[in-house]
């Protein structure tokens, strides 16, 4: 009887500190207290010890001075505003039909407000608490005195703490938008599993596992599968005299390299005009590509190839270029090919040329639309073909960037261990700004994904070599550019998980057919772009 | 000077979280306004954690870049004041662990202990009166019953009766819910209770 009635009073003392007694508590308290002395006894103790708690509390800021950090805090917000040339996704998508070219426009639209609910909903940031009504919970704003204490000297600058702490929060950011079942899991061994005979498979099968890859894992590696051609069906369709060019690229990443480089050959001659994209898949096949075993999950995308295959490389990324003389991908990925060849001076002067440009591309859209008409050529249906390529985008590309970065960051570090922590600089910014282009021109939630991957592994890099020396300047730059990726994780952060909710909302045929070939047209990053 | 600063009327009338509408549309005023009114609270709250002026005004500071740079993942229905403290506290655990003293300072220290003019933590009962010297050795001996408590536990105490959070905001702040940190404080303050009765000479 004591313990109920001991609760009685501990809870009303919470609610009574917070002033929300309610009646029928304040009688219930009223009469406890009237009916035990030990209770009344208690209950002047707890009321005693919130009064000596705040007291606590008040005497560690007596003497606390006000502050004033407007201007500081506005003045660091203008150089991350400045460092953000790439924000927010939803300010970057290219200009695109909206949702009103989609005929089924009514399941669409439904589909997207439901969708953004569920984003602020279940945001990154948002609990799933029911919502607070909106209304000012700001303090009065206490009348500035002509004089504020000001005993600490202004200083803005972000030190290493802060450089530390901005890359500790990015390093958070990241996992936690990656903290879903990747795409990337599994680059080698899902060709292990059964292939599926290609005329079987249905678009419900391909909603299906993606909607079951929101939290399965191994439904990426089966969508890979379905996605993937074996060596002979692939043969089969590039000796098909009926199959476009464009097939032929898609269904030579299936071949053993060699067949693949004579028929990417045969492929670039049928072509109308210069695709570049065709071009780089015939620079790839002189990549060597090793599995990712458990023992190096990741590797460096030269590793693995001969001096001449690094040459036959160049050759092939020197007639690239002209094709496609603004992207600088191509700079990089020269770059890395002259670093494992020694030619350092030629390498800082192709990262020196892509400093000098806006954008990169690895060309994911075309990649992917190039899959679509390989696996219809190859008797997967229309529609499948469609949604699959549709799902994976990206997917490649994004192995490929972060290979290439992962390549040029060990050569920086590698010129730092040498002792020239001059050049690893030069690579390690160049590296960066590589994954700034990439996320800049990202069309494909994949390539932005990787773009920012890139950015952090570059980061990594300059802050170990800013560690332990004076650059104050470079550290505060480091720190600004940390945060403003800090803020591009948290855009993707919510466009992925609104991708996933889409998935998961379901829809009927047409819809599917449409969202696939607005994902094939226009990327994965533009689809809730609404307005008529 | 900064008295004369000219804040935009519309600004100081609007409510938190409009103000942080009005930032995600690139409204830079809306920012320096929600600083004025905050900058001094999270400033408090920070040097509970931390016991350190400098530290906690760069910590308050960098609360707001924070602030800006999270700015788009803000939920206007719900309350900026939690957000906030939220963030501030995630950098003051960070400043603690990256200080290596992931334990806050001895309560009993905080209890007994006054700055002087320089901000410096210092130990003196000269010249106090007997009723002021009982109840700060009454508030000592709170202060050692507090250090028994786990680092979630004072985590609490601290919210709650220093900074006077609410439960709701509290479990906001944390990470929790409402009900899970109302359980907790109703244990904190019964193990308290129990534990005073022990030294009931000192309370």
């Amino acid at each position: 009887m004591r313990d109920r009635e001991y609760d009685i009073t501990l809870d009303a003392l919470a609610d009574s500190l917070e002033g929300k007694l309610s009646e029928a508590q304040a009688a219930e308290v009223r009469d406890a207290l009237a009916a035990s002395a030990e209770i009344r006894a208690d209950y002047l103790w707890l009321q005693g010890v919130a009064h000596d708690l705040e007291a606590i509390g008040a005497q560690v800021i007596k003497g606390a001075p006000e502050i004033d950090v407007v201007d500081a805090v506005l003045r660091a917000v203008d150089r991350a505003a400045a460092s953000e040339k790439t924000v927010h996704l939803e300010e970057r998508k290219p200009a695109r039909p909206s949702f009103a070219l989609w005929g089924a426009v009514a399941l669409a639209a439904a589909a997207v407000v439901v969708i953004m609910g569920l984003v602020f909903e279940f945001g990154i940031f948002g609990p799933s608490e029911p919502s607070a009504p909106v209304a000012s919970q700001g303090p009065a704003r206490p009348p500035v005195p002509d004089e504020r204490v000001a005993v600490i000297p202004p200083d803005e600058t972000p030190g290493s703490g802060r450089l530390d702490d901005a890359m500790e929060q990015l390093e958070r950011e990241l996992a936690e938008t990656l903290d879903t079942p990747s795409k990337h899991a599994d680059r080698g061994g899902f060709l292990a599993t059964a292939a599926p005979v290609l005329g079987n498979v249905t678009q419900d099968d391909v909603v299906a596992l993606r909607q079951a890859a929101v939290s399965d894992p191994d439904a990426w590696v089966r969508l890979k599968r379905m996605a993937t051609l074996d060596a002979a069906t692939a043969a089969e369709v590039v000796s098909n005299p009926e199959v476009s060019p464009d097939a032929i690229v898609g269904a030579a990443a299936s071949l053993p390299d060699e067949e693949a480089r004579q028929w990417l050959v045969t492929a670039v001659g049928r072509m109308d005009q210069q695709k570049p994209y065709a071009g780089l898949a015939l620079a790839t096949t002189y990549m060597a590509q090793p599995a990712p075993t458990a023992e190096q999950p990741a590797f460096a995308l030269f590793d693995g190839m001969t001096e001449s295959d690094l040459r036959a490389f160049l050759s092939e990324m020197a007639a690239l270029q002209e094709a496609d003389p603004e992207n600088a991908l191509l700079d990089a990925l020269r770059a890395g090919a002259l670093l494992r060849l020694g030619d350092t001076d030629g390498a800082l002067a192709a990262l020196a040329s892509l400093q000098g440009k806006d954008l990169a591309t690895a060309y994911g859209l075309d990649a992917a639309r190039s899959r679509q008409l390989a696996l219809a050529a190859a008797g997967m249906s229309e529609e499948s073909a469609r949604m699959l390529s549709a799902v994976l985008a990206g997917s490649d590309q994004y192995n490929m960037l972060c290979d290439l970065a992962r390549d040029l960051l060990q050569s920086g570090q590698a010129h730092e261990a040498q002792g020239d922590p001059d050049t690893a600089r030069q690579i390690y910014e160049a590296t960066q700004r590589l994954g700034e282009q990439v996320t800049g021109n990202a069309v494909l939630s994949e390539e932005s994904l990787a773009g920012i991957d890139i950015q952090r592994m570059a980061m990594e890099g300059l802050e170990a070599l800013y560690a332990g020396s004076d650059l104050a300047g470079e550290m505060e730059r480091l720190t600004t550019s940390a945060l403003a990726l800090v803020s591009q994780i948290n855009s993707l952060g919510g466009m992925l998980e609104s991708l996933d909710q889409l998935f998961l909302g379901g829809g009927d045929s047409s819809f599917w057919n449409q969202l696939s070939e607005q994902i094939l047209q226009f990327g994965d990053l533009s689809v809730f772009e609404s307005s008529p | 000077m900064h008295a004369n600063r000219v804040h935009c009327v519309d600004e100081v009338q609007k409510t938190d979280e409009e103000l942080m509408v009005a930032l995600r549309g690139g409204d830079r005023e809306a920012l320096a306004e929600l600083v004025r009114r905050y900058q001094n609270d999270i400033f408090r709250f920070c040097l509970h954690y931390l016991r350190d002026f400098e530290l906690a005004r760069e910590l308050a500071q960098e609360t707001f870049v924070r602030v800006y740079v999270a700015r788009q993942r803000f939920d206007e229905t719900r309350k900026f004041r939690p957000w906030v403290l939220c963030i501030a506290r995630n950098l003051s655990l960070n400043e603690l662990k990256r200080k290596k003293s992931v334990h806050m300072e001895s309560l009993e220290e905080y209890a007994s202990a006054a700055r002087d003019d320089d901000g410096e933590l210092h130990r003196s009962s000269d010249g106090i009166p007997d009723q002021e010297l009982m109840e700060q050795e009454r508030r000592e001996a709170l202060a050692r019953l507090l250090d028994f408590l786990d680092g979630e536990s004072r985590e609490i105490v601290i919210l709650r009766f220093f900074q006077k959070m609410s439960a709701r905001d509290i479990a906001e702040v944390v990470g929790s819910t409402e009900g899970a940190v109302r359980t907790r404080l109703h244990r904190i303050l019964k193990s308290l209770r129990e534990k005073s009765l022990v030294v009931k000479d000192h309370l």
